[in-house]
């Protein structure tokens, strides 16, 4: 029972260490998983032989036993001062790449998928806020499908609910003194949105999020987050406690270019609405494992990671025309958390995050950092899709 | 220990041979591959060890003693020709 026991234990940790191998892809972090498996979970196994009974079973596996646990944490140790290293390395490489290019002063064209919801009237209102003198706002009704009737050459049907609700949108995008064209779609809302933005060549897609929560999105679908996940142009989603401010657009930077292009997007708003822009780096605290990190190694890393934010900060800046002090690094939690929290503290008016376009499967597995960002955001969020349409003039 | 116990274990470390398969495979660059393959030889240690409950012996924890001192040393090698360019 104790060698079944122990037999159990042993491959969970191992299962549970691996796990965390596929799910995270930082060394420093995949270092911490690998140290479970390499470590406890082997030495759980062989303590497992107690239970055999045998004596030259259990003596075998005692030798493995010590062997294993003197050298585990040496090779890991080993690979967590290459790491470190190699990063110092980096870092200094990062330092001294070149950059800059800019962006042009741009009308956008906007569309709106329009519910009739509180939250897609403050889309409309945005929408003609961004679009500007020179820009267009074009508003979309997706209704659910039209039912096939079998009358022949029976005549299309107008839709009284449809009607009623675009004439709605234009009214109300024209107190804004901006003339808006309709669009009437049927389908499902996901596809008919992104074909529509498509067909326009749209520059911005915005949306009034439902605010279904977690579970209720999970389970039937959101729209915003659909969109958002599936469109060629970036998405502004406005959620339901998420009032238009006036504060900053905060931008996530982490240095990929999908962050690179939702810094671009940020920067042509900004042109247009005058906020103000943040480049926000949110970053985590690295885990290393007991076994393998000295004290020292820690400071090391914290300070690794501080260099690494700042240079980061700051070779951003300088690609995007942007003056230093508009950069933060912050540290509080996970990247989406900390992004979140900054943008709550500062009163953000927009938050801008590159989309990692990880796929439905991926993201459903393994989280979304936009999906977080729009669940969480105290403000509308902007989700940059990788390889996004550039902003057109 | 019971055979339908040693069995299942087996076959679950054979499971999670598969998943460090493809740590392995997707790992970028030398140092996320000495790391996969430090932990793919911890696994087949594992199964090894499992392997010699069942039948039985103890020449299989022998060969998985050989095996993990074997990675030991390669793993400090890689890491640091990894930094320095060359093994010592």
């Amino acid at each position: 029972m104790l060698g079944a026991g122990l037999l159990a234990l042993g491959l969970l940790l191992a299962t549970v260490g691996l796990y965390g191998l596929l799910r995270m892809s930082d060394i420093f972090h995949q270092l911490h998983a690998a140290g479970l498996v390499t470590g406890p979970a082997v030495l759980t196994v062989l303590l497992a032989s107690l239970a055999t009974g045998s004596t030259g079973i259990v003596t075998s596996a005692a030798l493995v036993f010590l062997f294993v646990l003197i050298t585990a944490p040496l090779a890991g140790h080993a690979i967590a001062q290459a790491a470190l290293l190699r990063a110092e390395g980096d870092a200094r490489e990062q330092a001294a790449a070149p950059g800059a290019d800019r962006l042009r002063e741009t009308g956008m064209r906007t569309l709106v998928g329009y519910d009739g919801s509180e939250t897609a009237k403050r889309a409309l209102e945005l929408a003609a806020r961004i679009a500007g003198t020179a820009g267009d706002v074009a508003v979309a009704h997706v209704a659910p499908p039209l039912q096939e009737l079998d009358f022949g050459e029976s005549p299309p049907v107008e839709d009284a609910e449809q009607e009623r609700l675009l004439a709605e949108a234009r009214a109300e995008v024209a107190r804004t003194g901006k003339p808006a064209t309709t669009l009437r779609r049927h389908g499902d809302a996901v596809e008919e949105l992104i074909d529509a933005a498509d067909e326009l060549e749209a520059d911005l897609i915005l949306l009034g999020a439902r605010g279904r929560g977690p579970l209720a999105s999970a389970l039937l679908g959101s729209v915003s987050s659909g969109v958002a996940g599936g469109a060629h142009a970036p998405v502004l989603v406005v959620g339901p406690d998420a009032p238009l401010g006036d504060g900053p657009i905060v931008v996530g930077v982490d240095g990929s270019d999908a962050s690179r292009e939702a810094a671009r997007v940020a920067l042509a708003l900004d042109r247009r609405l005058e906020l103000g822009i943040r480049l926000v780096h949110g970053y985590e605290l690295r885990l290393v494992s007991g076994g393998s990190a000295t004290p020292q190694m820690r400071v090391e890393f914290e300070r690794i990671d501080q260099q690494r934010a700042a240079q980061l900060l700051a070779q951003s800046a300088a690609d995007l025309d942007v003056p230093g002090e508009a950069t933060v690094a912050v540290r509080n939690g996970g990247e989406a958390e900390a992004l979140i929290a900054f943008a709550r503290n500062e009163g953000a008016g927009l938050i801008v995050v590159g989309s990692r376009g990880r796929g439905a499967v991926r993201s459903g597995l393994l989280g979304s950092f936009s999906q977080s960002i729009l669940a969480g955001a105290p403000c509308p969020v902007i989700v940059v899709p990788p390889g996004a349409r550039p902003v057109s003039p | 220990m019971p055979d339908a116990i040693a069995v299942v274990g087996a076959a679950w470390a054979t499971l999670l041979l598969l998943a460090g398969g493809v740590v392995l495979l997707r790992s970028r660059d030398t140092l996320h591959r000495v790391l996969a393959l430090d932990v793919l030889v911890s696994i087949v240690v594992m199964l090894l060890t499992i392997l010699s409950y069942r039948r039985d012996v103890s020449y299989y924890i022998d060969a998985a003693l050989a095996l993990a001192l074997l990675s030991f040393v390669a793993t400090l090698v890689a890491a640091r020709h990894v930094t320095r360019g060359r093994p010592f």
